[in-house]
């Protein structure tokens, strides 16, 4: 694991400890993980990463162009930085004694488990720009991604996008206004497509 | 499920019990970041009571007006907003006067 690893989440664990806890099958208990939002999420896209390197790993042994050389460091960055609570997002109620709020980062890592659900994409960068603490307020929302080696990125970017804005439309009450989608990066080699060399 | 009628009454046993009922609801945490909970984290922990014990809604009487706290995890397959609200409700019939309800989505899994 990197040095970025070490650097505590906002509840005190570090990715390196989770990365550790969830290699041990999540024995023993820790009830202090398993309690956590923040953690949770962050096993979750942890789980996805090391199910995707293990791919990786597989295919660089038999075929392949590598990937690049910081790109785990960067998804790694991006967990990190994003699994905090974050920003409030406040969700109306008729009843002025009712306060409901869903956190910046519950929605940041169902964006990220969900977009990483689609075959050949895994997410790095999700943020909101905008007063998303202020009902109604226009928010934009940026997210970085990187693609399979070979796989068309029309292929991916519409379904993305538009899986984007149904989550956001279903779980929160942002005024989204644009949802923006870089690919900045590239990764392993799709079995799929074995006979293709891309230019 | 059996639950007191009277206004202010559920334990937090009760009031934890209703939340886990409503649809839509796939966990709660505990309400306040188990950082300033660590005697009862150490006591889970001696206990082996595990989860159990950490995870709960609050009702306590803060500046005099009666709060209800609920961080809660959502199911993706159904709305977060309404299942919020649907928890805010449940709450709310169980305060009485100026009492507050905080909903807190963490988690949408």
């Amino acid at each position: 694991m990197t040095n970025l690893a070490s650097i505590p989440l906002e509840c005190g664990k570090t990715l390196d400890e989770l990365s550790d806890y969830l290699a041990a099958d999540r024995i023993p208990y820790d009830p202090h993980v398993e309690t956590c939002p923040d953690c949770l999420n962050a096993l979750t896209a942890l789980a996805r990463l090391a199910e995707l390197s293990r791919d990786l790993i597989s295919h660089d042994a038999e075929q392949l162009p590598p990937a690049p050389e910081n790109w785990l460091r960067t998804i790694l960055a991006s967990i990190r930085d994003e699994i905090r609570a974050g920003r409030s997002l406040p969700i109306h109620h008729a009843d002025p004694r009712a306060r409901i709020t869903v956190t910046e980062g519950a929605v940041r890592a169902l964006i990220r488990s969900a977009g990483d659900d689609i075959d050949g994409l895994v997410i790095g960068k999700c943020e909101f720009v905008g007063d998303v603490e202020q009902p109604g307020a226009a928010v934009e929302v940026n997210v970085g991604a990187s693609i399979a080696w070979g796989r068309p990125f029309a292929e991916l970017y519409t379904p993305l996008r538009e899986l984007i804005y149904d989550l956001l439309h279903r779980h929160t009450e942002l005024n989204v206004t644009s949802v923006n989608v870089t690919i900045e990066d590239i990764h392993g080699f799709d079995p799929a497509l074995s006979g293709h060399v891309p230019s | 499920m059996s639950l007191p009628d009277g206004p202010d009454a559920a334990s937090d046993e009760d009031l934890t019990a209703l939340v886990y009922a409503v649809e839509g609801v796939a966990e709660i945490f505990p309400p306040a970041p188990v950082a300033a909970r660590i005697p009862t984290v150490v006591s889970a922990l001696i206990s082996g009571s595990g989860a159990e014990r950490l995870v709960r809604v609050e009702a306590a009487d803060e500046g005099g007006r009666r709060t209800v706290r609920a961080r809660i995890g959502t199911d993706r397959g159904v709305s977060t907003p309404d299942t919020a609200r649907h928890v805010a409700d449940l709450m709310l019939e169980r305060i009485t006067g100026d009492g507050i309800v905080h909903i807190q989505v963490a988690r949408i899994s």
